[in-house]
């Protein structure tokens, strides 16, 4: 079947913009929701629960008591920009998705129908062109509020997303070295015919998760917001659906990174252990159930943003870009290295792309990943020193004691 | 019985040393104003006394008109474990003027401040002495003089007026024109009141001179970016701080940076209250970090002078309110041990369960506000729900979870409910768990770790010289606890082990107080285990109420009764200073008596409010996270800071 084209081709295109956002948006709010009840899980205690069943329609009443709200305007702030800002990291937030595929290819009367809205050639690239655009929302809110406090905020902000922005697009670069294309969907065929590239790419994968985090503004990442120290940094003198733009790029954000995440190296829409669903021909119980997988993988991706934000405490801006630029970037740049020269190496010695090719990838990154672990760890991290601590006061009092 | 450091100090200041007495073990010595400052640096170095703590600075001002005012030290040898009280008297005909001791004790820089604040003392050679708890252009004098009246002497409306009406410089806050920088960016006008004014009256006066008015502080804040760090320690003339500097000079066009001045506060939510930081940044670095209190000052010293001993006891609870009934053991026991009363064991098993539980409260409202400010949410849900559980106790014995007026003079307010001591002991077997899983989520947690060592440091010598107290004391390697080394209340016969920390960072802080709850329970178990059977109450007559029973049928009772309510309980004339171990430090309660059933004078000595006095000390240097990290490790509660 082939694919769709001419009129059938944009009909098509809009259906898919108006589902997928749609669902993102739905997704959204159902996060926000999940958020607060992953919260009160975590916590001990319920979180929303009135609203609807199980407080189910809580984020309708968000969204209605911010339509609702007074939209504040600060007379000292710089009125267009100001303005500007929400639309600037709501939007970017949203497109990014678009290259994303999310599923096998559908067959419809009209003809075979790609599963991403834009089928870009240079999908990877159009997604770091995009994503860097939402620091403007940012950097432009702090600015134009004319606060220092979102004036602060909006400078961490900048300072962090371009940091992170480096790290995650080289860790990137490992995934288009072993995919040898920048084609998502061609990402997605080339792990569904060897191994998830989570697996030969750990290092990488390791630095992207931590990279997204930081580019989503999330804990322990939220220095541009950090209420205890910023009062919302960027955002404070924003009310209403202005601000409410801000929670839903951050949510879209998380979205679109774990998307990636997925997408780079967890096999995009690949139903593991099956080649079923990789080979034509292309039918609509394939497209559903890969469909389905691949939202799985989002939101266990989701999930994982909701359990690091209650779990872990902040870090501190300097230590932030200690981290960014001290050691996720030198991991990042030096691990595209050697995968370029295993990649290298591999062809060199004529190992077919496949299982094994991944397997002995594998191998490589696991050393290296637990060489890194290792390195950073110097049992300060994992280890912690309370309990020594206790254990020699305890002593030490028994010692007294004693003496005495 | 009087302390053998009078002795010795009428040897080396022969006639400058006047009479010394002794009350309960604690020495008293009156001294010479022109020599004062001489005489405590000789208590502070001389290898034999050691006085190396400066425990308070207070003054008193008795209902006698003719009686000098008295500016009073209270010393402590921490190595010798000894306590002194230096009294200077300062007749009122003359001027009420001493020797500022910030250059040997740099805490007792805000305790100075404060006392120039209530009382218009002047001292001599403070590196900043400005109003502390009233505002900077406060000007209907100082509250706690005794011809100060209970309502003030202006409206509220005319307070208004005057803080803003008219005066350019009540719109600006002091630390903004103190900037150099920020001289070129203000109107016209008030850069000519800015100029310096030769022969304006304020010119060549100190403070105190003449009204409080804006102009001359402002001028003295604006020389503060050439005197270095305020709060520290400077050996400048008496009286040349407000002038010898001058106002600063307009920064050439090299001096320009770009340093940003925030206010943190007075409504943040990492200033746990209403305390404000007024905070200057180059780029994320604190350069300077002034904090502004009062704005939750009550006067409650100045009320507690017009009620009877029981009627303070209200007010204690609303000084430190994380830690109610603790405050509310101190206050009692320092008025029995004025009225020379003897408790009954049981009434001293309740107390020690009080503090210890109120203890325990404090520290987890600590924990959880530390870690929220450091970013971990969760944890202070957990702290806030066994903070829950424990007020619940409280809430059973006393009828109130935050207010709870829990003593009385000579015993307790209530005794405890059936099934009580059960459900402590079962809240003391769940709680420790709570705190394990607290340390697991953050001592394994490199951001945690990354986040408070050596984060905020104070030596074991800055420590002691900033005259901090309780765990952040012991933080800073001290194994200073009142409870083992001042024991009241039986403490002596706990067993218990005092934590003390090695860095003295937030880390350690947090350490100590974490232990110390577990060490808290340890004291709350034995308690329960001793506690004995028998009165609560003491028996005597003079302070406890007749049972309501006999007051409705026995007419002796019912005037006794009556006479007690209304006229409340004479306490002889004398004084007493009761140091007791609150949770967020050494809570001294220093009552004075001329022998009414009124105090003439009740001092609280505020643990945080000398804590968080060492904040720029701490913080300046930092950045703006760890100025967030380092005042919540500090443990404020405004109430008490303000009073």
């Amino acid at each position: 079947m082939s694919p769709v084209t001419g009129s059938a081709f944009f009909w098509t295109s809009v259906v898919k913009i108006l589902i997928v956002f749609g669902g993102i948006l739905s997704l959204v709010a159902f996060w926000t929701w999940v958020e607060r009840r992953g919260a009160g899980w975590i916590q001990n205690r319920l979180g929303p629960n009135r609203v609807g069943p199980e407080g189910l329609l809580q984020p309708a009443a968000d969204g209605l008591k911010n339509f609702l709200k007074e939209e504040t305007l600060p007379p000292f702030a710089d009125r267009f920009v100001f303005l500007l800002a929400p639309v600037m990291a709501f939007v970017p937030a949203l497109i990014t998705f678009a290259v994303v595929p999310f599923a096998s290819p559908l067959p419809t009367p009209w003809g075979l129908v790609s599963p991403a809205i834009a089928d870009l050639p240079v999908g990877f690239l159009y997604i770091l062109a995009i994503s860097s655009l939402g620091v403007y929302g940012v950097v432009l809110a702090g600015w134009s509020s004319n606060n220092k406090y979102s004036l602060l905020g909006g400078l961490r902000g900048s300072a962090q997303l371009i940091s992170y922005e480096v790290s995650m697009g080289l860790s990137a670069v490992a995934v288009l070295v072993l995919a040898g294309n920048i084609t998502m969907n061609e990402i997605v065929a080339r792990q569904q015919h060897s191994v998830w590239f989570v697996l030969p790419l750990s290092v990488a994968f390791l630095t992207f998760l931590i990279a997204s985090f930081a580019e989503t503004n999330r804990l322990p990442f939220d220095l541009p917001e950090a209420e205890a120290e910023l009062i919302a940094g960027y955002h404070t003198e924003y009310s209403a659906m202005k601000f409410s733009m801000f929670y839903i790029a951050e949510y879209s954000n998380m979205v679109t990174a774990s998307a990636l995440m997925v997408t780079l190296f967890f096999g995009g829409w690949d139903i593991p252990f099956t080649a079923w669903d990789n080979t034509p021909p292309w039918t609509v119980l394939k497209f559903v159930a890969t469909f389905a997988a691949f939202w799985l993988k989002v939101v266990a991706f989701l999930f994982a943003y909701v359990w690091v934000r209650w779990t872990l405490p902040r870090f501190r801006f300097d230590q932030l870009m200690d981290l960014g630029w001290k050691v996720l970037l030198p991991v990042a740049l030096g691990y595209v290295m050697v995968i370029a020269v295993a990649v290298w190496g591999l062809g060199a010695a004529g190992v077919p792309f496949g299982l094994g090719y991944g397997l002995i990838l594998t191998a490589v990154s696991a050393v290296l990943l637990g060489l890194l672990l290792w390195g950073l760890d110097r049992n300060r991290v994992i280890g912690g020193s309370a309990a020594r601590q206790r254990a020699r006061w305890l002593a030490d009092a028994a010692r007294q004691r004693g003496a005495a | 019985m009087t302390n053998p450091s009078a002795a010795r100090l009428r040897e080396r200041f022969a006639g400058s040393v006047g009479a010394a007495a002794g009350a309960d073990g604690e020495g008293v010595v009156h001294v010479d104003a022109a020599r004062a400052h001489e005489l405590l640096a000789w208590l502070r170095d001389d290898p034999g006394e050691r006085y190396d703590y400066l425990t308070d600075v207070t003054a008193v001002e008795y209902r006698d008109r003719e009686r000098p005012l008295e500016v009073v030290y209270q010393l402590r040898s921490l190595p010798r474990n000894a306590d002194l009280r230096v009294k200077i008297d300062l007749p009122k005909d003359a001027e009420l003027a001493v020797d500022s001791v910030v250059d040997l004790w740099p805490g007792a820089n805000w305790l100075e401040r404060e006392v120039w604040d209530m009382f218009g003392v002047r001292f001599r050679g403070h590196p900043d002495l400005r109003r502390l708890l009233m505002w900077e252009t406060y000007s209907e004098g100082h509250p706690l003089r005794k011809d100060f009246p209970l309502r003030g002497r202006f409206s509220r409306a005319e307070q208004v007026r005057r803080a803003l009406g008219g005066d350019l410089t009540a719109h600006y806050s002091l630390e903004e024109l103190s900037i150099a920088e920020a001289y070129d960016a203000l109107p016209e006008d008030l850069r000519r009141q800015l100029a310096p004014r030769p022969g304006s009256p304020a010119a060549g006066a100190g403070p105190g001179a003449g009204g409080e008015g804006g102009h001359r502080v402002v001028e003295l804040a604006l020389a503060a970016p050439g005197r270095g760090m305020p709060g520290a320690p400077e050996a400048e003339g008496p009286g040349s701080a407000a002038t010898a500097a001058g106002p600063a000079t307009p920064a050439g066009p090299d001096m320009k940076t770009d340093h940003m001045l925030i206010n943190i506060g007075p409504q943040h939510p990492a200033t746990h209250g209403v305390l404000r930081l007024v905070v200057e940044l180059d780029g994320e670095v604190v350069v300077r970090v002034i904090p502004h209190i009062g704005y939750l000052h009550s006067g409650f010293e100045k009320l507690g002078e017009y009620r009877h001993y029981n009627q303070i006891i209200p007010l204690t609870d609303r000084t430190d309110y994380l830690s109610a009934p603790a405050n509310n053991v101190a206050f009692a026991l320092a008025a029995e041990r004025l009225m020379g009363i003897e408790i009954t064991e049981r009434c001293k098993v309740l107390r020690v369960i009080a503090c210890e539980l109120s203890r325990i409260i404090s520290h987890l409202v600590w924990a959880g506000t530390t870690a929220i400010d450091i970013g971990a949410f969760t944890v202070f849900l957990w702290m806030f729900q066994e903070r829950e559980r424990a007020y619940n106790l409280i809430e059973e014995w006393t009828g109130a979870r935050l207010t709870t007026s829990l003593t009385r003079v000579g015993g307790m307010m209530a005794d405890l409910p059936d099934g009580w001591t059960d459900r402590l002991r079962e809240w003391c077997r769940r709680f420790p768990k709570t705190l394990d899983e607290v340390d697991r989520m953050l001592l394994r947690n490199g951001i945690w770790l990354g986040r408070t060592q050596d984060v905020g440091v104070m030596t074991t010598a800055e420590a002691i010289a900033h005259s901090l107290s309780g765990p952040m004391l012991r933080a800073s390697g001290v194994a200073f606890d009142v409870r083992k080394d001042l024991p009241y209340l039986d403490y002596d016969t706990y067993d218990f082990e005092v934590p003390v920390g090695e860095h003295g960072d937030v880390y350690d802080r947090y350490l100590v107080r974490m232990e110390e709850m577990r060490q808290s329970v340890r004291i709350l178990l034995q308690a329960l285990d001793r506690l004995p059977d028998g009165p609560l109450n003491s028996a005597d007559p003079r302070v406890i109420l007749p049972p309501k029973r006999r007051a409705m049928s026995d007419m002796e009772s019912m005037i006794h009764h009556f006479k007690q309510v209304m006229e409340g309980v004479p306490a002889p004339a004398g004084e007493v200073y009761f140091p007791v171990e609150n949770p967020k430090g050494e809570l001294g309660t220093y009552l004075v008596s001329d022998g009414t059933a009124k105090p003439v004078r009740w001092r609280i000595r505020p643990p945080s409010f000398l804590n968080i006095a060492a904040l720029p000390k701490m913080a300046e240097g930092h950045l703006l996270s760890d100025l967030i990290a380092i005042n919540a490790s500090v443990d404020i509660v405004m109430g008490e800071i303000d009073r």
